[in-house]
């Protein structure tokens, strides 16, 4: 073998060598890392299921009155008009999210993020929201009031 | 790809003068000799306590340290989070390996006598520091809250309650009351998080300057050794690459231990 063979066998030897250990190196990380990437993603959480949430008693809640109240992890509103209706609505703002309230002045559904308002159907009526109110529906079973989803 | 690193390591040394620090570095040596072997376990304690501070952030994004949540949140991150089981299991296995590497890296420095002057303080840091490690296990020990770390804690708590006179008192402040309860887990999960943690780590950064500005210990009768008997062999990158590769088998022991012999 000549002196130029011998060098071509190393360099080909020192080449395998590289790959063998940089690929090593390479999996070894890449096995550190992936379990601690799957253990930062929070698992999905069984996320109870409500389907219907008790609000009080009907001569408990006045005329002309808005309530939000907790359903799962939304806020839904429960307004109560002059003349003695209820509706239940959805309490996010579809603008962005904000928590919308009951204005008695104006016999509204108000935003108080950027004016944004709606009717007591939900409709959206002015200000930013680009559509209406999700509409929940109030069952009452005696003197008590349930808002429920609608099915 | 070396002139972009020698543009940004230009970059920092104009600004933070970095090329004394890389002087001193180079300065520094390790005694090549037969006892060698026991320079490798300070720098093993340190990766271990690195782990556990990696581990415990990783837990604390789904324990939770009270009284109704914690059992639950122990199952949660057994069962539900993947890969949990392991980064427990590897905390609590990496626990019990720093005590034992902390004890050899100890005794070593007992029997070469290295903590004689001027390495006093070296040692004195040392000691807190495992005191400091054995109160992390104690105070970790509870934060299952499970039956076994419960009456754990109240025997151990128990044991600091019959020493004279101060006794009582060190009880009541570790229990946060007269018996163990929720707000026993409370003060031990700050201790164990927050306080531990902190007062840990600038006793570690204390002893690392005593160790990088003293030299390593060298064993009696090194000085007089003269020729082949006084070999040494430069800290950087000779030795850190060492320690780095023995890093490296240290943490794959941990995996294979946490894997196989869940703790």
């Amino acid at each position: 073998m000549s002196s130029t063979d011998i060098q071509q066998d190393d360099k080909s030897k020192r080449d395998f060598l590289k790959y063998v250990l940089g690929g090593g190196l390479v999996a070894w990380c890449a096995s550190v890392i992936y379990p601690l990437m799957a253990y930062l993603k929070p698992p999905k959480q069984a996320e109870v299921e409500v389907s219907s949430v008790k609000v009080g008693k009907l001569n408990e809640i006045e005329k002309d009155s808005g309530r939000i109240v907790r359903f799962g992890n939304k806020p839904v509103i429960l307004v109560r008009s002059t003349n003695g209706d209820m509706r239940a609505l959805s309490a996010t703002c579809t603008h962005l999210d904000c928590t919308v309230q009951y204005r008695k002045d104006m016999g509204l559904i108000w935003c108080a993020c950027h004016n944004g308002k709606y009717d007591l159907t939900g409709r959206n009526i002015d200000g930013p929201p680009p559509r209406p109110l999700d509409e929940f529906r109030v069952i009452v079973q005696g003197d008590e009031v349930f808002v429920s989803k609608r099915v | 790809m070396r002139r972009y690193w020698q543009k940004i390591f230009n970059w920092i040394d104009e600004r933070a003068e970095l090329k004394g620090l890389v002087e001193f570095m180079g300065k520094k040596y390790v005694p090549v000799h037969r006892g060698s072997v026991w320079y490798y376990f300070g720098g093993v304690s340190l990766f271990l306590f690195i782990i556990q501070v990696v581990t415990g952030i990783l837990l604390l994004l789904y324990y939770k340290g009270s009284e109704q949540l914690a059992f639950e949140s122990i199952q949660f991150i057994m069962s539900k989070v993947q890969f949990g089981w392991l980064i427990r299991s590897i905390h609590s296995w990496a626990a019990n390996l720093f005590i034992l590497s902390a004890f050899i890296h100890m005794f070593s420095v007992f029997f070469e006598r290295a903590y004689r002057k001027p390495r006093e303080l070296t040692w004195l840091t040392g000691m807190f520091m495992l005191f400091l490690g054995l109160g992390f296990g104690f105070s970790g020990y509870l934060l299952p809250w499970n039956e076994l770390a419960f009456f754990a804690t109240k025997v151990g708590t128990d044991i600091a309650g019959v020493l004279p006179l101060i006794g009582k008192p060190i009880m009541e402040f570790l229990r946060g009351g007269d018996d163990v309860t929720g707000a026993t887990l409370s003060r031990f999960f700050g201790f164990h998080v927050a306080v531990f943690p902190g007062i840990f780590t600038v006793l570690l950064g204390i002893h690392l300057v005593l160790v990088q500005r003293q030299g390593m210990s060298e064993p009696l009768g090194y000085e007089d050794a003269t020729g082949p008997d006084r070999k040494a062999m430069p800290f950087f990158p000779n030795f850190l690459l060492r320690d780095l590769l023995l890093w490296l088998l240290v943490l794959n022991l941990l995996a294979i231990l946490a894997v196989f012999f869940p703790w």
